[in-house]
């Protein structure tokens, strides 16, 4: 008998196996008429296809202790496994108790087993299960259960984001409700003051009827080996496996870290302001932002070079291109720092008048959000109010030209409050409430901002419409001018330099 | 013979560029270095017998490769080239071990554990590379690919990369492949 080619065989094989079970014999008899050795070649292929999927599977690295079907940890019964990931294997199981659906991740053997990451875990773990907000997958808590340690999160059903990229650019009807959602989630986290650190598609979610969930919050950090605060590529949680095999999560994870993560530098939640931007670029560009062939050709890339801007199609609006550019600038210092300005942004908050033509704004949330508009607009009235000042004390005869720009808050800001804002006699420093780092504890502090006024840069001008709710107060640089007289002195509660203020608003205000 | 990451770098580099010799150079180099990581892991074996190839070859690729030169081609390269070298390492040690424990209860070496699967010891080595020289007398390719796969530990990407080939090519070849071996590690009827 003659051996069958290899080119019958695979052919053969997956026609065979995308058909029905049933009709194989059928279909393989057909096709195979006077070729007897190739058919039962084939049939004998189809016959131990199943098995060899299980058994002779190059399996995950490293191979972990799985649950099987059934298992029963306390109250859960593992009904089915969902993904591994390097945080462990992920199981679809049932609450017995309360009948409903959960997902459980089983921790790795090497957390489990150390009681000083434990502690260290479930501390965190507590803090990441007070996080409650509609876009944040929920943890129910942890479970200990015959020597398994496992956390029990809400089951999301959906794909993922990665999912709904693989099959293409997402349209930006599409892709921007889902950028909204992802950027409340984060801004609800960053309020309590929890970092994500692991942003990338795969952690976010996209349920069937346009919820979106983000998944794995602060895990990163909760999983992490050692207690320091440095960040380092091999400490995010998908490179800690042991030997660095899973080539694939590994540049999976290192596409969405930031320099500064990149680098081992110590990160704050602008790391997450990068990963999202990074998200956005990938899911409007349909291509990562910062490809590479491997991870170490992904972190240069992260480092060194510049997204293909030229990818992002030309319907995209100016201020979902500015937010892009917004998140993904290399130095944190230059990035958007507050992830709410950027969801006001993408909402088109910070779009004079007369730049919304053709891109209706979404009025609800825009209402909602109005203190945080007065606050960024608020700041930047009174910077224009200075810069104009100052250009005409420098360049008189720039005059007219009225530059309209914001001043990144520190970055352990978490969210201005109200409107109000002194500026000092001298003009260099600024002072708003906001709640700072003690935000946990719901106290505010005072943060002032101090800027050097040969940072300024002027982008562009434009005029600013009578009737915009902020007209006035931008129209008026005396005004602005008369509130920085009524500050005095120094701000009450310390004071921070923000050397290297960035321009955020293309559209400007001009007055003649 | 001690080497330096850039030396295997420029060598996979050379090689690419078309230098032959360069292969000749770089296999013992590779080899030597398989060898020693492979050398301790079987010093400190796990009780089941269990290896993963894949650990010892990335740690091997990490210790030989100047990360900041080589080129993502040069890691596939590589790793072909490792695959072989691993394979042969294995096999041998696995030969030695069944030689010095004839007659006592000797245990196989298998090569990955598959705790849910029907074969609890996942694969003997020595069987699979039997099985894996049969395939590769009747396609050459496949049996390259099968290599690569479980002595190299590449992913299906890699492998393909390592190969020339597109990955969705590798996966469906895979899953004939992986038939096939089963099948004819069952002693099924064969051709």
């Amino acid at each position: 008998m003659s051996v069958p080619s290899w080119t019958d065989l695979e052919g053969l094989f997956h026609e065979a196996l995308a058909r029905a079970p049933a009709d194989r014999a059928a279909f393989l008899a057909e096709r195979c008429v006077g070729r007897p050795s190739l058919l039962a070649e084939v049939e004998a292929l189809l016959r131990t296809h199943d098995e060899a999927a299980s058994t002779l599977e190059v399996p995950p690295v490293p191979p972990r202790k799985r649950l099987t079907l059934g298992t029963r940890l306390g109250v859960y019964e593992v009904t089915a496994q969902i993904g591994e990931g390097g945080m462990g294997q992920v199981y679809r199981a049932t609450d017995t108790k309360l009948k409903r659906q959960v997902a459980i991740k089983i921790l790795p053997p090497s957390l489990a087993a150390d009681p000083d990451r434990l502690a260290r875990f479930q501390r965190e773990a507590e803090v990441l299960a007070s996080l409650n907000h509609p876009n944040i997958a929920i943890i129910h808590g942890l479970e200990d259960a015959d020597g398994i340690k496992a956390l029990v999160m809400e089951l999301i059903e959906g794909e993922d984001l990665s999912q709904r990229i693989a099959r293409g650019a997402v349209p930006l009807d599409e892709a921007l409700p889902i950028a909204k959602q992802v950027a409340e989630a984060l801004e609800a986290a960053h309020e309590l003051g929890i970092i994500h650190r692991d942003l990338k598609p795969t952690n976010i979610k996209v349920r069937p009827d346009g919820m979106v969930k983000v998944l794995d919050f602060g895990l990163a950090k909760a999983m992490k080996a050692t207690g320091g605060m440095a960040a380092s590529p091999s400490m995010a949680p998908t490179l800690t496996t042991p030997t660095m095999t899973r080539a694939g999560m590994i540049l999976g994870t290192a596409a969405y870290m930031s320099p500064e993560q990149a680098r081992g530098k110590v990160i704050d939640k602008r790391a997450d302001m990068w990963a999202f931007g990074c998200v956005l670029y990938e899911m409007l560009t349909g291509k990562r932002a910062f490809p590479g062939e491997d991870i170490t050709d992904t972190l240069a890339a992260v480092v060194k070079l510049d997204p293909n801007w030229d990818a992002v199609g030309a319907d995209v609006p100016a201020r979902v291109r500015q937010v892009l550019r917004m998140c993904l600038q290399k130095d944190p210092r230059q990035r958007a720092q507050a992830v709410g300005d950027v969801r006001l942004a993408l909402e088109g908050a910070f779009e004079t008048a007369a730049a919304h033509t053709g891109t209706p704004a979404t009025a609800v949330a825009r209402r909602r959000s109005r203190e945080h508009i007065a606050w960024g607009l608020a700041i930047a009235a009174t910077l224009l109010a200075i810069g104009v000042s100052g250009l005409y004390l420098r360049a008189p005869r720039q005059t007219d030209t009225l530059v309209r720009f914001r001043v990144a808050p520190p970055a352990d800001i978490v969210r201005p409050v109200g409107a109000g804002f002194g500026v000092a006699p001298d003009g260099q420093t600024l002072a708003f409430a906001a709640r700072g780092p003690m935000a946990c504890l719901g106290s505010l502090s005072v943060a002032s901002m101090r800027w050097r006024r040969s940072h300024w840069q002027a982008r562009s001008s434009g005029r600013l419409r009578s009737g915009h709710p902020m007209a006035d107060r931008w129209a008026s640089p005396r005004r602005a001018a008369s509130i920085a007289s009524r500050s005095t002195g120094p701000p009450p509660v310390g004071s921070v330099t923000c050397p290297a203020p960035y321009l955020v608003a293309a559209p400007g205000a001009r007055t003649a | 013979m001690s080497s330096l990451p850039g030396d295997v770098t420029r060598l996979l580099l050379a090689w690419s560029n078309g230098d032959r010799d360069a292969l000749e150079d770089l296999i013992p180099v590779v080899y030597g270095e398989l060898r020693r990581i492979a050398a301790r892991y079987f010093r400190h074996e796990r009780p089941d017998h269990t290896l993963q190839p894949t650990g010892l070859v990335h740690e091997a690729y990490f210790k030989l490769i100047d990360q900041d030169h080589a080129r993502w081609q040069n890691r596939a390269q590589f790793f072909g080239v490792a695959a072989q070298l691993m394979r042969r390492i294995l096999v041998d040690h696995a030969r030695t071990r069944v030689a010095a424990k004839r007659g006592g209860g000797m245990t196989p070496i298998t090569l990955i554990d598959v705790a849910e699967a029907s074969s609890p010891r996942g694969v003997d080595v020595i069987v699979l590379d039997d099985a894996l020289t049969r395939v590769t007398s009747l396609y050459p390719g496949q049996g390259r690919l099968v290599e690569l796969r479980y002595f190299g530990g590449l992913t299906i990407e890699e492998t393909g990369e390592a190969m020339g080939i597109s990955p969705a090519t590798v996966k469906r070849q895979w899953m004939v492949a992986r038939a096939w071996l089963l099948r004819d590690l069952k002693g099924e009827a064969t051709v």
